[in-house]
């Protein structure tokens, strides 16, 4: 397989080899920023009650419902480079996600956001909290209790709810073609290139070459997140 | 005093209200499911936060409402096992055991090895909690708890979840920690076997308060308390040391009452043993069986005898340094004549105790027989019988609970005499609230949270300080007169809902003015003044709705508050108080016979010059309203100011008014606080207020006191023993030297009665003598004869008259006053 692999690679044209590396790198950035934010925001809606809870929510759970091609509207408006969030992020820092890569990776990041926090909020709740008890009496502050002993036993979760988002990411389309358009080596994604190749005669090869490139990385995400699943679970189950 | 816990915590569904103390060794919170035992550890722990309440550990204070303090769990310094074990199951039994001593920051604590050593655990301290064994987890919880250096161990029910094999195989391990280590426990259990195995303080808890507190030997044996374990479940323990493995299975074992022989227990020569001895296991006999299977014959005495309602009874019994519990029939009691102080053999089959009975424990005091004579047969001399006491703990506490158990009286003749020797004692170790950790106005908050526990807040105080003497430490004095004075009283519109329901919704017609606030407090009620449209001027008694209901929880709970150490003396008995100050309160909440005593003491007094007595207007009284004719006046202390003259006229009017109630009337009012007192300026009277506590004379029980007292006047020393021992002062079988030092106590008391020359309160030190002799009598351990319960009425009258005359420095010929009722 590796050997058909690498043969379907030297294949690739340098855009299509970008469209794969492009979207790697926007989903590994979109998985890696948006989750210690994702496990934050999780854990508070596990463990807490507090006024808003359901709008907060809704507000995470809302790019899964809204149509792609809304929220890539919502998201270019908000931080476009006219928008009043992109406006501001590129006087202070200097950053630009309109027609980016970044905007791709942020695109991929909301998108995938509500399927990482919903994995790792049934991680939390399955978490029994008389152990966070027990650790309180045993001398360990907030903190220390979610760092020794809540973040070890949502480890899984935390994994499962990461390759989801990665996957997720891989595959996003709609917000991210309406956020950032779809410029060949800018903001292609390996989604958008195969639809680009899809929309011109001839170009079904090169369509087909990126379709067995996009299976066979979710096969490996697959299985890596079950291989990790298992050996965290195994670890904690102490067998 | 270790830990300290007072909570009140309303729930939905049920109250908590507990206050207890937990000194070194094992607590064990006693009680069903849902008594609220867990909820109490869980405010310990912080897991909880109660609605009002204090907690303090070695004098730290963990949680005070008040001060708005409240430590968060991991800064309170203890340790938690739960039931469930809680272990963490991403880290090895290692890690788990270290887990709170890296966060204790202190390398002082007991060292891993030992707690490894001690919990047997050494084996499993690479493998990860999934692969342990119900028992293994929560001897590894255990360690774990104890390895994060607490002030305090706290266990749920630790072997709740367990079956009993492994009940078994962890109960010696809390021994050892209980015996081994200075950290104090509280340990919840539903289970008896358990709390008999490892207590040392056991706190009684159900429906959320606290019935029972206590050291764990004198509760498991007290007769009174086996009810709330279950009968078949109730029995005390004995403190044993193992002398030898005999070779026909059996092991022998010196006990403080005498050697034992059990079944074969598994521990060496010398081991101290804690052995559980079931209450329905125990046969009494009165004569040293001869030619019987029972192997363990031990030499005890009655201390405390309880009849059931059944055909039951328990008998509580000094055996040795133990105290034993037995459950026998009403019938066998009767059949062996026993009574408190009556020698027996208490009888135990050596196979009714097994192996699950027997546990390690403190070691008895040394045996008084050479070691050379564990066996068994032989018939113990007479003197042994009675087996000297531990001299440590058997000074104060067993003195004053002496003292009090023979109801503050023995054979006092007044009511504050015995009490006297209390009071001395008391002020030895001068109870010092701060020590308590309970500030009066903490105290104070709670009181007042429970609205209307006044009464009883009240009646205990009184009866405290009345019955028994007690010196009340000054914050605790200001506590009970502040609720006195306390200005709360009903809202006004449940005064209107209470009088709605009792005169029906119109009654405001038939005013023209209704004082809204009282202007005075019953002890269950409120006074107001108020004028009818016919122009009667009226004092008005309205009863705290409710009171009535609660009467008997609220004195448990006031009870709570007293049992904290220093505020009361260590080891005084404060059951037959709360008996008696529920049964007053009772009475006094029946407005309807007060209103009758109320009629018939206006009509004895309604010629007299010297006193005025409120009239009943009937026709606004109802069972829980009480109307009366206003009358103004003063306190009576205030006469303490006036002339002597005026003083001795007061003090010798109320004490021919005693003389005439018991002799003239046959009804007394048995209540001789100082407010039901008054004197009226205008008119010279002394002003008589509230009958509740009336209780009739019987004429027998009048003519016997009539025939002890011309006996006394006449010196007759024949004549008074008899006198005395018809009203049940002693007994026929009562030792010589006790009736001569009772008779002493009445020749002392009889002096200044005898004389006609005027008597001066002021000045005399009679009630000092009174209780040096009373002091004797409580201390001399063979007077067990209490006398009969209507005489006590009398003693606090006689006594609360004294105290009177005391205040007033009155000078009053006694012996004219008696005379004419002779």
């Amino acid at each position: 397989m590796s050997d058909a692999l690498t043969a379907l690679i030297d294949t690739l044209s340098p855009d299509e080899w970008h469209a794969v590396t492009l979207s790697l790198r926007v989903s590994f950035w979109a998985t890696v920023l948006s989750l210690p934010v994702g496990v934050a925001i999780a854990y508070v809606l596990a463990r807490h009650d507090f006024w808003g809870k359901s709008l907060l929510n809704g507000l995470v759970h809302l790019p899964l419902i809204l149509p792609p091609v809304v929220t890539g509207y919502l998201l270019l408006i908000t931080f476009g480079r006219r928008g009043p969030a992109g406006e501001f992020l590129e006087q202070c820092c200097g950053l630009i996600f309109a027609f980016r890569w970044t905007g791709a990776a942020l695109a991929a990041a909301v998108m995938a956001f509500p399927l990482m926090v919903r994995a790792i909020r049934l991680a939390v709740e399955a978490v029994d909290p008389k152990l966070e008890q027990a650790a309180a009496t045993l001398g360990a502050s907030r903190p220390w209790i979610f760092l020794t002993v809540t973040l070890p036993l949502i480890l899984p979760g935390i994994i499962a709810g990461a390759i989801l988002a990665f996957a997720k990411a891989m595959g996003e389309f709609g917000a991210t073609i309406t956020f950032v358009s779809n410029i060949p080596g800018q903001t292609q994604t390996l989604p958008s290139a195969i639809y680009g190749f899809l929309q011109v005669p001839g170009g079904d090869a090169a369509a087909f070459r990126l379709v067995v490139i996009s299976i066979a990385l979710a096969m490996l995400a697959l299985l890596v997140s079950e291989w990790l699943s298992r050996a965290v679970a195994r670890r904690i189950a102490g067998a | 005093m270790s830990l300290s816990v007072r909570l009140h915590h309303r729930f939905p569904s049920f109250t908590l209200d507990a206050t207890f103390d937990a000194p070194p060794g094992v607590t064990a919170l006693f009680g069903r499911s849902g008594s609220g035992k867990t909820t109490v550890i869980n405010a310990v722990a912080g897991l909880l936060r109660a609605d009002i309440g204090h907690i303090a550990l070695e004098g730290r204070v963990l949680f005070d409402t008040q001060t708005r303090r409240n430590l968060p769990p991991h800064r309170r310094r203890i340790g938690y096992v739960f039931q469930e074990g809680r272990l963490f199951p991403h880290l090895t039994v290692r890690q788990n055991l270290l887990y709170g001593r890296w966060f204790s920051r202190t390398s002082d604590g007991v060292p891993f090895d030992r707690v490894v050593d001690l919990l047997g655990i050494a084996p499993l301290l690479e493998r990860r909690p999934a692969a342990l064994s119900g028992g293994e987890k929560q001897r590894v919880a255990i360690g774990r708890a104890l390895l994060s250096n607490p002030g305090l161990l706290l266990m749920d029910e630790p072997l709740a979840a367990l079956d009993d094999a492994r009940k078994a195989e962890i109960l010696p391990y809390l021994e050892r920690l209980r015996d081994q280590t200075a950290t104090p426990i509280l340990y919840v259990s539903h289970s008896m076997a358990e709390v008999a195995r490892l207590a040392t303080t056991l706190v009684v808890m159900d429906a959320g308060r606290v019935l029972r507190t206590g050291p764990a030997s004198a509760i498991l044996s007290d007769p009174d308390a086996a009810p709330l374990f279950g009968l078949r479940e109730a029995g005390a323990y004995l403190t044993a040391r193992i002398a030898a493995h005999e070779a026909d299975g059996l092991t022998s074992l010196y006990t403080s009452a005498g050697p034992m022989l059990l079944p074969r227990i598994d521990a060496a020569p010398g081991t101290a043993l804690r052995v559980r001895v079931h209450a329905q296991d125990v046969i009494l006999s009165r004569d040293r069986p001869v030619g019987l299977s029972a192997l363990n014959i031990l030499p005890a005495t009655v201390t405390t005898l309880r009849l059931g309602d059944g055909p039951g009874a328990l008998v509580q019994l000094q055996a040795g340094s133990d105290l034993l519990l037995a459950r026998i029939t009403r019938r066998s009691a009767a059949a062996l004549t026993l009574a408190p102080g009556t020698p027996v053999f208490a009888i135990l089959k050596s196979v009714s105790v097994a192996r699950d009975d027997v546990g390690t424990g403190q070691a008895p005091p040394p045996p008084r027989r050479t070691a050379a004579a564990p066996h068994l047969f032989s018939t113990p001399k007479p003197e042994d019988t009675v087996t000297k006491e531990d001299p440590a703990r058997a000074v104060p506490t067993g003195r004053l609970t002496r003292l009090l158990h023979m109801g503050g009286i023995a054979g006092g003749v007044a009511g504050g005499i015995v009490a006297g020797g209390l009071r001395q004692l008391a002020a030895g170790q001068r109870p010092d609230l701060a020590q308590l950790a309970l500030t009066p106005a903490n105290a104070l908050r709670v009181t007042q949270g429970l609205s209307h526990m006044r009464g009883a807040a009240l009646k205990l105080g009184q009866m405290l300080s009345m019955d028994t003497g007690v010196v009340l430490p000054p914050d605790l004095t200001r506590i009970l007169a502040s609720l006195r004075d306390d200005a709360r009283h009903m809202p006004p519109k449940q005064l209107q809902t209470m009088l709605n329901a009792e005169w029906g919704s119109g009654w405001r017609a038939r005013f023209t003015r209704f004082d809204v606030r009282p202007f005075a407090a019953a002890s269950i009620g409120q006074v107001h003044r108020a004028t009818t449209a016919d122009g009667r001027d009226l004092a008005i008694k309205v009863q705290y709705p409710g009171v009535r209901a609660s009467i008997d929880s609220d004195i448990d709970n006031m009870a709570g508050f007293l049992r904290l150490p220093g505020l009361t003396p260590q080891g005084m008995d404060l059951n037959p108080l709360l008996a008696e100050a529920k049964r007053q309160l009772h009475d006094e909440a029946d407005y309807e016979t007060e209103a009758a005593h109320l009629s018939r003491f206006h009509a004895w007094l309604t010629e007299s010059d010297r006193f005025a007595v409120p009239a009943l207007h009937a026709d606004l009284s109802t069972p829980q309203v009480l109307a009366m004719t206003y009358m103004p006046g003063q306190p009576i202390d205030t006469l303490a100011e006036a002339d002597q003259t005026t003083r001795d006229h007061t003090a010798a009017a109320l004490i021919e008014l005693t003389l005439r109630e018991l002799f003239e009337f046959g009804a007394m009012q048995t209540d001789p606080n100082l407010a039901n007192y008054r004197h009226d300026p205008a008119t010279g009277r002394i002003v008589l207020l509230d009958y509740g506590a009336v209780r009739t004379i019987a004429p027998e029980t009048a003519a016997a006191f009539r025939a002890l007292m011309t006996a006394g006047l006449d010196a007759d020393r024949e004549a008074t023993a008899s006198a005395m021992l018809r009203i049940g002062y002693f007994g026929p079988q009562t030792a010589v030297h006790h009736r001569d030092l009772i008779l002493r106590m009445f020749e002392t008391a009889m002096v200044p009665l005898r004389d006609p020359h005027p008597f001066d309160f002021g000045t005399s030190n009679l009630l000092d003598r009174l209780r040096h002799i009373g002091l004797a009598i409580g201390t001399d351990r063979d007077l067990l004869h209490v006398p009969p319960a209507q005489t006590l009425f009398l003693h606090r009258k006689i006594g609360g008259m004294y105290l009177l005359a005391t205040k007033l420095r009155a000078r009053v010929a006694l012996r004219p006053l008696l005379d004419r009722y002779r």
